[in-house]
């Protein structure tokens, strides 16, 4: 089977690069049956491949080609998938092909179909190979090239002024965490000598213990731009500007969990450093809670749905920092599922309400779409934590890790933010679905959505209620000991039955009282939700506006820039730079046209030029060259 | 060596008699096809190609076979020689078809004629790198040349193609008589005309010298001098521009590529491998005629408005670059990158040289001339065109991850290796100045108002050609290593 590896990627990359060259022409709609076939080989391919891993509990790896070789540094390109990957790929590939489907319907009738069709498998292509590399040369080119999708696709409706600059913002901003990424590969490179993985891995211990923090901070802090923790988050809620499934794909579900990915791919280094373990925790709470607050005053649905990654991400970064590796990719993977699903049912709601984001204008939508209501609504419990569906387990797990490795501090912020969680999620649900109707019927004629973006929604639905059983009983679940292997030296903790029964038995008081407030506030109506932020407050205003983060950049950063870019542009480029570049091109001009009058067209002239140069030539060297003349 | 005759190894040269077999084909569709049906000789030629560089295949290259006593080789650099040489063909046959067959040159252009000479210019330039005898390896290279001549002035009711035609057979001409003279002298003193008996007799009368023989020198100077004439290194460039912008644009597309490819073969096959013990002596003389070359090459293209003209001084430019990978060469195997890096440049350049000049035959085929301004609003116009247009470009300029980035790479590697930091810095400069005529061309495409009339036309073959020649920029860059793993077994063939 492994021989048959290196179609995974290459399967979506060729319908990419079809749909690029022939869908504008030839293909046009036909690009997304072709798009949708190749993600679903892939996804099939992923099947046995997964299997092998399970059954043989060996990492298996394909070596396609040499990419540069240069001397003694060479760089491989070697697709490498062991437990870790293999779980990614069935993810990627899964949820890409239900986006996919999903993607048939909502892009239905949009003129740039072939473009949107070229990208996502693109972006499919690059995920993989992220996944798939054992080097971290190749690592970083493809967490280059799924930031490139990501911004291609976040501007896919270009001509709105509003998605341009949000997708130039997912650019810059994602820069200052590359920028670290970046140095820190090359730190590797320079402390190891190596950039392969299995190199760098045996030889950890070699470095001392500050290269070791520092390396491993480095990583982190590409992991901050990507997976959107604090302080560089600003960029995902506005990606929202893109089309509703590149959010579900990209934004929830695979990409945004890629600088997840590396801080487990990276578990021999990141684990030998307490000290960046633990700003790696302090971090991710901070993130969680934040956007956990945020996300309860927000108004637009998908909004919502966005502060709810970036919080739920602070949840998977703080579970590493804690040490609870596994329960963080358990996490990653049911929320791939259940995010996935809220996604493309905002989505769903979207569409039948005529492009309208606006919960405050929604309202009673249950009797009109009733499948994605009872979707949505399953999404939103596996989210909140509501038992037994899959966000539960592991959410529960992630809080249980932080007090089995002694952080209590954090285990409490982690239960107040899941109180927020089950706050906003069932706002969200109420608001949209149940209450009286806030839109002009008039105007607007909520309708469900066809079968072809329904039917992702039910799959999703299926995986998001019943995926948490793969990890159970807690910590000691089937996944657990799949995945166990794929982190060398970590062992299971050994918990208590009485233990998880207290846990699981708090999480769900919290998640069933946030459900409860809310049915209060916005079915019964017996508590006013604008009376408790008056109450608040200061805190309110702090929160609905996303913290002043934002403008604290524009003031500290954008604005001081903005200012050096002007000096840069007005006096070193305009005058310096200019003046010496035209000076040259002057100069180059000038001695162009003077050589040029060598070619006279004269043959006589040619014949001349080459007795000349040989006379020259022959002479020099007999002179110089030769014992002739000495 | 008495001469004898003896029963050749025939496997050896399949390829070769490949071609010959299709040269014979075509003449003989020619003699049975009505006038109006000739244009499917183009399909005997790719087909012909095509099997010859399939047949490749049959042959163990590593073996470093020999026949015609010692004269014809069969070893890893003629193998990646024929691999150049051939795609080139089939290429060239591709952009070439609808060119010939239209009206866009006075008078008619005979189809069959036309491949027939296009495919001895290909045998000649096999046989050039599969020569281990100098008789051979002149053989070779006046069989491409003549036949290049007459492709020169294929549009023979034009007077810029004869022009260009005869320009280029009188001076060829005389730089070939160079290149016999220097042959003599190399007879003369060694008393052989087999390379590696050359280079055996060389490093005898070299061993304790400090100086060359003055007549080993003048043999090396002059072989030098009519070679560099091939390859169109300044100032044995006078020919290029004139035979560039008068021949037809395949024509150009390929003269481009093939005679080079099988100059610098020879150059290789002669310096390298016969005249190795000289190195000292002709390892500066090949990073001067580099350094003056790259520089003339790219600062005159600048001054060029006629599109044809500046890609004739750009490739004298390239010439310049490959230069560098060969006066890099230190037979300290195995870390000398130098032929390594000459083959793949060779082997990047045919992509993307052709791909340029097939992009001015499109053009053509759509009522434009060859002038810059022919090239505005492209990018509205036919968007594909102006992508492809752009990779070619860019690739020539070297920006990565294209193919001609790793092509300057891997040269400027070599010059590192061989602690010739100035001939690497001297390239850096030189692209850095030709960057200002390649994308004169982009920002004609994308920047200015199209103008003129626009003729749409059908030309499937061409666009095929163009895709394919896009498409291998962009991909070979990223696969860039199994093709200079290749290009690298040059080392076996020459170990003596």
């Amino acid at each position: 089977m492994s021989s048959w590896l290196f179609l995974i990627p290459l399967l979506p990359l060729a319908a990419a690069v079809i749909n690029f060259i022939l869908g504008r022409w030839f293909l046009q709609h036909a690009s997304q049956w072709l798009a949708t076939l190749a993600v679903a080989g892939s996804f099939i391919l992923s099947i046995p491949v997964f299997l092998e891993i399970v059954s043989d509990e060996q990492a298996i790896s394909q070596h396609l080609y040499t990419w540069i070789p240069a001397g003694d540094f060479d760089i491989p390109v070697t697709l490498f998938v062991d437990q870790l990957t293999a779980t990614m790929l069935l993810v990627v590939t899964g949820v890409g092909l239900l986006v996919h489907i999903y993607s048939i319907g909502y892009m239905h009738g949009d003129p740039g179909i072939y473009r949107f069709f070229s990208y996502l498998p693109l972006f499919v292509f690059s995920m993989l190979m992220l996944v798939m590399a054992n080097n971290f040369l190749v690592l970083f080119v493809f967490w280059e090239a799924v930031g490139l999708c990501s911004f291609l696709l976040i501007g896919f409706w270009y001509r709105r002024r509003s998605a341009a600059s949000a997708a130039k913002k997912a650019f810059i901003v994602n820069r200052v965490g590359d920028f670290g990424f970046g140095i820190g590969i090359l730190l590797i490179f320079v402390t190891y000598g190596t950039i392969e993985y299995a190199g760098v891995f045996d030889m950890v211990g070699d470095a001392s213990q500050t290269t070791i923090t520092v390396i491993a901070l480095l990583l982190f802090t590409g992991a901050i731009g990507k997976s959107a923790q604090l302080p560089l988050f600003v960029w995902l809620p506005d990606a929202m500007e893109g089309p509703t499934p590149v959010s579900a794909l990209i934004h929830a579900a695979t990409m945004v969990t890629a600088g997840i990915f590396v801080l487990a791919r990276a578990y021999p280094v990141v684990s030998q450093s307490a000290d960046a373990m633990m700003v790696i925790s302090i971090v991710g709470i901070a993130t969680a809670f934040v956007a956990a607050t945020i996300a309860v005053t927000q108004y637009d649905i998908k909004k919502v749905v966005a502060y709810s990654t970036v919080s739920q991400l602070g949840f998977m970064a703080f579970a590493i920092g804690t040490g609870a590796w596994i329960a963080a990719i358990f996490h990653l993977v049911t929320h791939a599922f259940f995010k996935g699903l809220l996604f493309l049912g905002a989505g769903s709601v979207i569409h039948g309400m005529h492009e309208e984001q606006d919960m405050r204008k929604m309202g009673g939508l249950k009797k009109y779409m009733p499948i994605t209501y009872w979707t949505f609504l399953i999404g939103a419990a596996a989210n909140a934590g509501i038992i037994p569906l899959a966000g539960f387990w592991s959410k529960d797990e992630i809080i249980l890790g932080t007090w089995l490795y002694d952080h209590t501090v954090i285990m409490v912020i982690a239960f107040i933010t899941a109180f927020f969680t089950s706050l906003y999620m069932f706002r969200a649900v109420f608001m949209t679905f149940h209450g009286e109707e806030r839109f002009n019927p008039d105007e607007v004629h909520p309708h469900e959505s066809p079968r072809i973006m329904t039917i992702p929604l039910i799959v999703l639905a299926v995986f998001a209620a019943t995926i948490g059983f793969i990890g159970f009983p807690p910590e000691d679940g089937w996944f657990h000991h799949f995945l166990i292997n794929a982190f060398p030296g970590l062992t299971l903790p050994d918990v208590a039955w009485s233990t998880i029964f207290i846990f699981a038995g708090i999480s769900t008081l919290i998640a069933l009282s946030g459900l409860f407030i809310q049915y209060m506030a916005y079915v019964k109506k017996s508590i006013s939700p604008a009376g408790i932020a008056g109450l608040l407050g200061p805190l309110y205003k702090l929160a609905a506006n996303r913290w002043y983060l934002d403008e604290i950049y524009d003031v500290l950063i954008v604005r001081p820039l903005v200012a050096f870019s002007m000096f840069l542009w007005r006096f070193v480029d305009a005058q310096v730079i200019d003046g010496t570049v035209n000076g040259v091109a002057t100069l180059v001009t000038y001695t162009s046209q003077q050589w040029r009058k060598a070619q006279t067209g004269l043959i006589a002239n040619y014949v001349f030029a080459i007795a000349l140069g040989a006379i020259i030539i022959i002479g020099a060297f007999m002179i110089f060259g030769s014992n002739l003349f000495q | 060596m008495p001469l004898e005759l003896v029963h050749p190894d025939w496997g050896l040269i399949v390829p070769q008699l490949i071609i010959v077999g299709t040269i014979i084909a075509i003449l003989t569709a020619d003699l049975i096809l009505p006038r109006d049906k000739q244009g499917a000789v183009s399909w005997i030629a790719m087909v012909g190609l095509v099997a010859s560089l399939a047949s490749l295949l049959t042959i163990d290259w590593t073996a470093g076979d020999t026949t015609f006593n010692e004269m014809f080789r069969a070893d890893s650099f003629s193998l990646f020689i024929n691999i150049v040489v051939l795609a080139a063909g089939v290429l060239a046959v591709m952009i070439s078809s609808s060119y010939v067959q239209s009206l866009e040159e006075r008078g008619t252009m005979p189809m069959p004629e036309y491949l027939v000479l296009v495919m001895f210019s290909i045998l000649g330039a096999m046989i050039v790198g599969a020569s281990g005898d100098l008789l051979i390896l002149f053989i070779g290279i006046e069989m491409g040349s003549l036949a290049t001549y007459v492709l020169t002035g294929f549009a023979r009711r034009r007077m810029t193609s004869l022009e260009g035609a005869l320009k280029y057979f009188l001076l060829g001409s005389f730089s070939s008589a160079i290149l016999v003279f220097g042959m003599a002298w190399i007879y003369g003193t060694t008393g052989t005309t087999s390379i590696p008996e050359i280079s055996q007799q060389v490093g005898t009368i070299m061993s304790g010298e400090q100086f060359p023989e003055p007549a080993l020198l003048l043999a090396l100077l002059l072989v030098a001098i009519g070679l560099a004439f091939k390859i169109a290194a300044v100032p044995f460039h006078m020919w290029t521009p004139d035979a560039y912008q008068g021949a037809p644009t395949p024509v150009s597309a390929y003269m481009s590529v093939v005679p080079k490819v099988a100059g610098f073969a020879a150059l290789v096959r002669v310096l390298a491998e016969g005249l190795g013990p000289l190195s000292d002596t002709w390892l500066l003389l090949i990073a001067i005629l580099a350094i003056i070359t790259m520089f003339y090459g790219n600062v005159v293209a600048i001054s060029q408005r006629d599109v044809k003209r500046m890609l004739a001084y750009s490739s004298i430019g390239h010439t310049g670059y490959i230069l560098v990978g060969l006066a890099a060469y230190s037979n300290d195997v195995p870390i000398d990158m130098s032929i390594g890096s000459v083959l793949f440049y060779l082997f990047a350049y045919t992509f993307m040289n052709i791909g340029a000049f097939a992009v001015v035959t499109w053009l053509q085929h759509r009522g434009q001339g060859v002038d810059l301004d022919s090239f505005n609003g492209l990018g509205v116009r036919s968007p594909l065109t102006a992508l492809a247009m752009t990779v070619f470009m860019f690739s020539l300029m070297g920006v990565p991850p294209l193919i001609g980035f790793y092509a300057k790479y891997y040269v400027i590697l070599a010059a590192i290796e061989a602690e010739m930091i100035w001939l690497a810095v001297a390239v850096v400069l030189a692209s850095a100045v030709s960057a200002f005529f390649y994308l004169r061309v982009v920002v004609a495409m994308y920047f200015n108002n199209p103008e003129g009339e626009w003729r749409p036309q059908a030309t499937p073959l061409l666009g095929l050609g163009l895709l394919i020649m896009a498409v291998g920029t962009v991909a070979l860059g990223f696969f860039s290593g199994p093709v200079l793993d290749l290009a690298m077994n040059w080392v076996d063939a020459f170990e003596v």
